[in-house]
Formats: C-alpha cells, structure tokens, sequence
C-alpha cells in the first residue's frame, strides 16, 4: 500500500481501512494456528485410528490363526470394506508368511513377508506393521496401508473455510467499521464544515457546535466553540467601534462641510481662483467622507439587526425622480446620457421609500462610476410578481468572481473595502431591499457593463395579502 | 555298497513320509490343544489357587506323542503352567482324576466307551475333545475334523454351556457349531 496515499486518505476510510486489516489480521492469525495444528496433530490422529483398526483386526483374528483359519481371517479382513482409506490388509502367520490378504484394487501389492513392528509414510501411503499376540504367543501379525487422501481432502476442507471465514469476516468488518466510524467523522466533519463557513465569513458567530461527547473531537469541538465566541465578541466590538467612531465623526464633518459651503460662497470674503479650486476639492471629499461615515453606520445598524423599515405606499416614477434629483451636473461633466423608460407606468410600490431612492442612488452612483461613455438607463417595469426598477449600464462590467462576492460581507469590511465606498453601498442597499421583502440582482458582462435590478414588492399584493 | 545305500535311502525316505505326516497332523492337534486354553473360560472355583496348572489329560491311546508334552513347555496362559496327564485306557477306575481335568482329550481308541466318559464327566467343566465321528452329537464338545490335510473344528455349544465354559466368539468363529440334543 502506498503509504503517502493512505495519509491523505479521508479520516473516514483510515478508520475503516485500520479496522478491517486489524479484523482480517487476527482472524487470519487464528485460522493459520488451526490450519498449522490441524497439518501437525492430523497425521498423529490418522495414525492413532489406523493403529485402533490394526488392533481391532490383530485381535479379531488371532483365534484364525492360531486355529489356521484362513477363510474366517478373510472375511474378518473384508470389513475394511466399510473403511474407504484402508487400501491394503495383509495378515501374516507366524513364521512371516502370508496367511490372509486384503486390497481395495485387485492388483494388490504388498510385502510378501512380515515386516518389523513400525508405522511409516511412503510413496503418499500410511503403512503400519504389528504384531498378532494370543496371550504371551505371537501368532502373527498384521499390515494396513491407508492412503492419505483423506488428511489431503481435510486440509483442503481448512483451507476452503479459513478463505470463507476471512472473507465473511471482511465484509462483517468493513460494515461494522462503515457504521461505527460515524461516531468519530461525522462530528469532526461538522468541525471542518463549521471552520470552512467560518473563514469563508458566512457563518453565524451566535451558533455553537453540538458537543458530542468528552473525547478528544468533543473537546476540540468545546474549543473551537470557545474561539468563535472570542471571534463573535471581537465582531461586536469591531461594530461598537464603528458606530462609536462613525457617531463621534459625522457631527464634526458635517460642519467642516457646512464651513466649507460658507467660505465658497462667500461668507468669509473673496476668494482667489487657486482657493476656490482647494475649496471645491475639499467640499468632494467632505461629502465621500459623510457619506462613508453614513454608511458605516448603517452597516453597524444592520450587522446588530437594528434597522427598521417604514413600508408605505409609494409610486416607483417618485422614487426615480426623487433619485436622478442631482446627477445632472456629473452625468454633464462625464458626458453621459441618461435615459428613463417607463415613467408613464402608474406602479405603485409596498416600500419605505427612503430606503428604496437610497438604494437606486447607490446603484446611480456605482453605474456613473464604472461608466466612462455611453447610456445610463432607468427602467420602470414589472418583473415575476415584484416591481422592478432596472439600472443598465455600457460601464466596465464585472467577471465571475467579482459577481459572486458583491453583496458579501468581506468586500465590505474584508481587504477590498478600501476600494472607495461603492463596496459598503450595495451591501447596505441589498440588506434595505431584503428587509422590505424586495431583492437586488445583478447581471454583468466583463466590458460590456452591468445590470442592476430593484426588485420592490406590489402594493396590489400587499393589498391582495391584506384582504 | 554304493548301490545298496541308495536303495536304504530311498527304503528310508518312503517310510518317513507318512510318519511325518502322521506326526504332523498330530502336532497340529497338540498345538490345538493348548490354544484351547486361551480361548476357554472355566468357571470361578475350578482352579485351587491363582496359580494351579490347568490340566491336560489323555484317555485311551495317546497319538501324540512327544508333541503334547512339546506344545505345553514353558507355556503360561494368564499366569498358569500347564501340566499334561495320561490316563490309559478307561476301565472306570480314573473317573475321579478324569473329572479333575480341565481338558481331556478321548482318544480314538476309546470309541466304544466315550459315552460312559461323558456320563461320567456330567456335572463337570471339562472341556472335552476328540476325533471320534459324532463326538459333538452326543454331547462331546470340541471335535477335531479334517478338511482335506487341514484340522478343522467343530464345536458343540450346548454342551459347552451345559459345562459351564465360556467359549470365546473368536473361537466359535473359527469353528463349526454343531447342535445336540
């Protein structure tokens, strides 16, 4: 076995891989001790029942030969008939000579004289020689032959259910090893599924692990529940922070603004050019900077679950006006078009409106922003059972993996939310859209621009759902 | 000469063949004899002691000669000797020793008066043997037979019950049973 691969084998098949050769090993280990002490003590008791039939047939036919009864000694000898394995039986008088005989085959061979008292083995046959006693006289003796095909058939027999025996043993193994490695993946497996949701920033730090026992998984479990609760209060400082700063700054910047709003227009005397130029840059970023701190704002809001909706009737054509209110002036100075299709849809929206003009402000910003030429359009129409407020752009698009993080909390929060504010923008607007029931979807093209879809509840359905 | 001791030789030969064979079949029948003994239960109190002899007795004319006392020769069967007696021929006046016999063996000889020893034997567990024809019909035990030159035997079981002797399955196997009134 490669034992590289075994180390990166799941934890699920190292158990049942260990289980089943431990099993398999010992089972063996036990079937090869029989299978030696049947090979070692077999022939001992093979000629231990040759040696009973050699004394049953000496002693039987001790009054034919001693009366020289050789039709008596035969018939005695033919009841190894019933004994398959006895090949040849030969009796002898007592001067050597063969008295009686007995053979399987009809060719029958066997020593022509008496042979010494032993036993043997030769030629594949068990051969045993002894002595016929009647009291203290010899009056014979005997030979058997026994082939050993029986002891060959036997070992054969071991060897077929020691193979049978292991093979039932494995899948016995393999099954109770499926069942019960279980109790030791399953729990770890919630671990690792946990971690991954975790580091991916999509679990939810208020969750536990189910501890599943005091072992080392369970405690393992106990400490990684131990750590995201560290985790959850790092978290909840990190939005108490946020909301604690973003309070502190909006006040002083909003007046920095207001100052700066003064001094433009004059309120604190003439201004030359290359002020008036300072100035203009430093009200741009008053307002990126207020609105920043807006946001974060409202994402520590959202984050502890503290936002609330007004929903309301509300008319999707004021929700558009209400929002291109002030974009003539950047739409000018990019020189894009932008275009409304469906204004004339009478189509009344269940919605908070502030939310909903605040969410397709935020799309208007992020189209203009990615849209150096050509058509910024807004749609009024209806999509499923939902209303819709469409924002197409002819912008830069996004690829794959920019479309499947945008609402995420890391492109907020994580490495890219230093990219402006755009990031912070459709997280806050998704969770808006989702807290009215509504949507925000997105279609997108490298290079070929981006679309936006405000999807807003009806208030026919609302109404329809009311009644 | 040399002629003549040719002559005495094969004179001699032709002689000895038929006493061999006489002596032959006779010390088969010895040998019998004694092997009987292995194969014969006598009943508890037959014997004195542990160790008594079992008695071998001959009535009538002894054709065995030597081989009897040969057959028997440093023989023990289940720790006793064997001791061989000969009576003679029966006069009527042996009945007592006859009745002390564990094995007696009626001789040709006393073919006109095996059925007064049998008379006088009744009561007894004396194995009796002999050659004479119907032996076994008139309640004679073991009778000596020939199969061509083979000794054969024939065995009558009743009268051997009678006799109280047990008579070995391995014995009767080997034997012809003969059934007596």
């Amino acid at each position: 076995m490669d034992w590289f691969h075994f180390m990166d084998m799941p934890l699920r098949k190292k158990i049942m891989t260990i289980t089943v050769i431990s099993t398999s090993a010992a089972l063996l280990m036990a079937c090869l001790c029989f299978f030696l002490y049947e090979r070692f003590t077999y022939p001992e008791t093979r000629l231990n029942s040759l040696s009973a039939w050699v004394q049953i047939l000496g002693d039987n036919s001790s009054a034919a030969l001693t009366f020289n009864d050789k039709k008596t000694a035969e018939e005695m000898l033919k009841t190894l008939d019933a004994n398959s394995h006895i090949l040849r039986a030969c009796l002898y008088d007592a001067k050597g000579n063969v008295f009686a005989w007995y053979a399987k085959e009809k060719t029958a061979s066997f020593p022509a004289v008496a042979g010494k008292e032993e036993a043997m083995y030769a030629g594949g046959t068990l051969q045993i020689f002894r002595n016929i006693l009647s009291g203290q006289d010899r009056v014979g003796s005997i030979y058997l032959e026994q082939d050993t095909e029986e002891m060959t058939s036997r070992l054969e027999t071991y060897t077929v259910i020691t193979v049978l025996i292991g093979f039932l043993s494995f899948l016995v193994s393999l099954l109770v090893a499926s069942r019960l490695q279980r109790y030791v993946t399953q729990p770890l497996q919630n671990i690792v599924d946990r971690m991954k949701d975790i580091s991916r920033g999509e679990g939810d730090l208020t969750k536990r692990l189910e501890v599943s026992g005091n072992d080392e998984i369970g405690q393992v479990a106990e400490a990684f529940n131990a750590f995201v609760g560290k985790l959850q209060t790092v978290a909840e400082m990190k939005l108490d922070l946020i909301s604690v700063v973003s309070h502190q700054l909006k006040t002083p910047v909003a007046e920095i603004n207001g100052f700066i709003e003064n001094m433009m227009e004059g309120l604190a005397g003439d201004l030359s050019p290359k002020q008036k130029q300072y100035l203009d840059e430093m009200r741009l970023i008053g307002k990126e900077n207020y609105r920043l701190i807006g946001d974060l704002l409202s994402v520590s809001k959202i984050e502890r679950g503290v936002v609330t909706v007004v929903l309301k009737s509300v008319s999707a054509k004021d929700v558009v006006t209400l929002a291109i209110r002030d974009y003539d002036h950047i739409l000018q100075e990019k020189g894009l078009i932008l275009r409304l299709e469906g204004m004339e849809n009478n189509l009344q929206l269940y919605a908070d409106r502030e939310k909903v003009v605040e969410a397709l402000r935020n799309l208007l910003n992020n189209a203009i922003k990615c849209t150096d030429k050509g058509t910024i359009s807004i749609r009024i129409g209806i999509d499923g059972n939902q209303g819709m407020i469409e924002v197409k752009d002819t912008g830069i698009g996004m690829d794959e993996t920019t479309l499947g993080r945008l609402f995420t909390q890391n492109r907020v929060l994580g490495k890219e939310a230093h990219r402006s504010g755009a990031g912070l923008g459709l997280y806050i607007s998704k969770h808006f859209m989702n807290l009215q029931k509504g949507d925000i979807t997105v279609t997108s093209k490298k290079g070929e621009g981006s679309c936006f879809k405000l999807l807003i509840p009806l208030l026919k359905a609302q109404e329809g759902a009311a009644a | 000469m040399k002629k003549f001791e040719k002559y005495l030789f094969f004179l001699l030969l032709t002689l000895t063949i038929p006493i061999f064979g006489q002596i032959s079949e006779y010390s088969v029948k010895a040998a019998y004899l004694y092997n009987f003994a292995k194969f014969v239960e006598w009943p508890e109190g037959t014997f004195e002691t542990d160790v008594s002899p079992i008695l071998i007795g001959v009535v009538g004319e002894d054709p065995f000669g030597e081989a009897l006392d040969q057959a028997v020769e440093g023989k023990i069967i289940a720790g006793r000797a064997l001791r061989i007696k000969r009576f003679g021929t029966f006069d009527g006046t042996q009945v007592a020793q006859l009745r002390q016999c564990q094995i007696l063996f009626i001789a040709y000889s006393e073919k006109g008066s095996f059925p007064e020893i049998l008379k006088a034997l009744k009561g007894t567990s004396v194995l009796t043997v002999s050659e004479i024809e119907g032996f076994p019909l008139v309640g004679g035990i073991v009778f000596f037979d020939l199969d061509g030159d083979r000794v054969t035997l024939g065995i009558n079981l009743h009268a051997a019950r009678k006799a109280n002797l047990t008579v070995n399955s391995k014995l009767l196997a080997v034997s012809k049973i003969y059934k007596s009134e």
